[in-house]
């Protein structure tokens, strides 16, 4: 709150004797979620019970079992442990890519915002050029052209995802561009830079947090759609979608091969998406439930 | 209104022309020769290469090639698969009709579950009931779409056998069968953007639910029912609407993985064979057609959008 910002959580001010997880139980459920996932798969070496790639011929097509707490697949291998370094590509690949899409994308819509004219005009038809392509059609495409793999995901889905954080900084950046704040900075001779980073930035986070929340939830299952098509992750690498096709060529002898990889994905999906929602609700009283008796 | 459709238009020729610049650039963005690329990869003969090469005019400068290209597209000529040798156009022309009536059938499968629902959740006063769709919703929209698609399959037909696996009738030669056999895909296809819409249905409800119009129609002593039809609704419909346009045009483009769970000869499948195959004229027409059609859809929900509200035409 310094060099005279405004606040930009309205609620930041408000004083509840209740404890945040009572106050946001969405948002604060999604947070735990997510840090168990994070927490499996930053451990996934040293927690996991088998090597992932390790084979047991012997226990092809498991049930979960206290051996295999989730069975095991068509080579033996533990299926627990596979989805616990799955965990640990789809977590890399979504915050990789959407690091990669808010930073330029933000970039990009703040300078477009904040200087109009021209640049503005440049930036956002790109952007439309862009939105023109079907996503999951685009995404293939790049990763056609660059050949897939890690790297690859990562380019694929930020570069899809530019156009929406351009979109969803510009419209703020007009707003406050306005504000007498900014006047005042201009007033003092303060450069386009520093007044950007400084006083514009801080003051367009919310949006994007909220987005960037979104996007991580979209993204986990981009990254497992494409893999699923097998223009992820290339084996050995374990990858939840490509779990979940592998599986599917035996479903008849055994389902929990397919079933618990999609558990896997949907599960942290929902703790980003239930992050995602409960920052919204928190920041626009309006989507907040008809009990409540406003 | 005429002058929108038609400003419209014009702004839609600087798209098609990027989105087919682009499109061409493709063969030529992939790493290799371009004259390899059209001959197939197995056929290495220095003279076929060179045959290829005058026939498409590839040793023409590259805004000639472009040219030609897009004549021949007019033309309605997409060029020839290097794998079958058989004209694009009439593949894609074999492939559209399962595309659109999956992305159709999703569509009217989403809505209708969607709507319902949604308006269910913004006017129940039960606590328990508003929390447990909007628990539910936020399942759905969790769920991996060739997950879903896999455990239907697993469920209904592989455990139930209630529906056949893999048997796409044509829509006019067996109504009955076609619809059966799409179902469990255009189900997989909808469940995601059901709840998506619902999500949208409850938020613009509530939003408009203290406007003075809805105390008025509820304080003339309308039925609660009418007040949520008449008023509610359709003053709520328009971010619906918007929604729902978008959802149709990514409809188009996530058909590409329900095609693949479920072996629909559709453009998608064909794309990502064509991948495989590495047939790249065949992938460069999938592209296209799917990016028009999308395009194409985008702009008649803005039409649509700006019939339904008058201040965007006028803006």
């Amino acid at each position: 709150m310094r060099d005279g910002t405004v606040a930009a959580i309205p609620f930041a001010a408000q004083r509840h004797r209740k404890p945040a997880f009572m106050r946001f139980p969405k948002a604060m459920l999604g947070l735990a979620i997510v840090t168990l996932v994070g927490l499996l798969a930053a451990l996934a070496p040293w927690i996991a019970p088998y090597p992932v790639t390790e084979m047991h011929p012997e226990d092809r097509f498991s049930a979960p079992s206290t051996k295999y707490p989730l069975g095991t697949d068509f080579y033996g291998r533990d299926l627990l442990s596979r989805i616990l370094v799955g965990y640990r590509v789809s977590l890399l690949i979504a915050s990789l890519s959407v690091g990669f899409a808010l930073t330029a994308g933000g970039t990009l819509g703040i300078l477009a915002g904040f200087h109009g004219g021209t640049v503005d005009t440049v930036i956002m038809r790109t952007m439309d050029v862009l939105f023109a392509f079907p996503v999951l059609l685009l995404a293939i495409t790049i990763v056609v052209i660059l050949g897939p793999g890690v790297l690859t995901t990562v380019l694929a889905i930020g570069i899809v995802y530019i156009p929406i954080f351009a979109r969803i900084t510009r419209g703020p950046t007009l707003v406050v561009r306005e504000h007498t704040y900014i006047e005042a900075a201009r007033a003092v001779g303060a450069p386009s830079r520093r007044i950007l980073l400084r006083h514009v930035l801080p003051n367009v986070s919310t949006p994007i947090l909220v987005q960037a929340s979104i996007n991580l939830a979209t993204a986990i299952l981009f990254e497992s759609a494409l893999s699923f098509l097998g223009l992820g992750t290339q084996p050995p690498y374990p990858s939840l979608g490509m779990m979940v096709s592998e599986g599917r060529t035996y479903l008849e002898l055994s389902p929990w091969p397919t079933v618990f990889p999609g558990l896997a994905i949907m599960l942290v999906v929902l703790g980003f998406n239930l992050v995602g929602d409960g920052l919204q609700e928190i920041l626009d009283p309006r989507l907040r439930p008809t009990w409540t008796g406003s | 209104m005429h002058r929108y459709v038609g400003q419209r238009l014009v702004q839609l020729v600087p798209v098609l022309f990027t989105v087919s610049v682009l499109v061409f650039a493709l063969m030529h963005i992939i790493p290799g020769d371009p004259a390899q690329l059209l001959l197939g990869f197995e056929n290495t003969d220095p003279q076929q290469l060179e045959r290829v090469r005058r026939e498409f005019g590839l040793d023409q400068p590259v805004y000639i090639q472009y040219g030609r290209w897009v004549g021949k597209i007019l033309r309605g000529d997409l060029g020839i698969s290097v794998r079958t040798g058989q004209p694009i156009t009439k593949l894609v022309g074999e492939a559209i009709p399962f595309t659109l009536e999956l992305a159709a059938y999703a569509l009217l499968l989403a809505i209708g579950i969607a709507v319902p629902v949604g308006v269910w959740a913004a006017t129940t006063r039960s606590r328990l009931a508003d929390t447990a769709l909007q628990a539910l919703t936020l399942f759905g929209l969790s769920l991996p779409a060739f997950w879903i698609g896999t455990m239907l399959i697993l469920l209904f037909s592989v455990q139930l056998r209630w529906f056949p696996l893999l048997s796409y009738p044509h829509l006019w030669q067996d109504p009955l069968g076609n619809l059966r056999g799409f179902l469990l895909p255009a189900l997989t296809l909808a469940i995601p953007n059901a709840a998506a819409i619902a999500r949208m249905v409850r938020a613009s409800m509530l939003s408009v639910r203290g406007e003075d119009y809805v105390r008025t129609a509820r304080g003339k002593g309308l039925h609660e029912n009418q007040v949520i039809r008449r008023h509610m609704l359709k003053n709520a419909l328009i971010p619906i609407v918007t929604l729902i346009g978008i959802i149709a045009g990514y409809l188009l483009g996530g058909s590409i993985v329900v095609e693949q769970v479920f072996a629909i000869p559709g453009l998608g499948r064909m794309g990502l064979q064509a991948i495989v195959q590495r047939d790249y004229p065949v992938l460069q027409a999938v592209v296209l057609i799917v990016t028009t059609l999308f395009v194409l859809t985008n702009l008649l929900v803005d039409l649509l959008y700006s019939f339904l509200d008058p201040r965007v035409r006028y803006a």
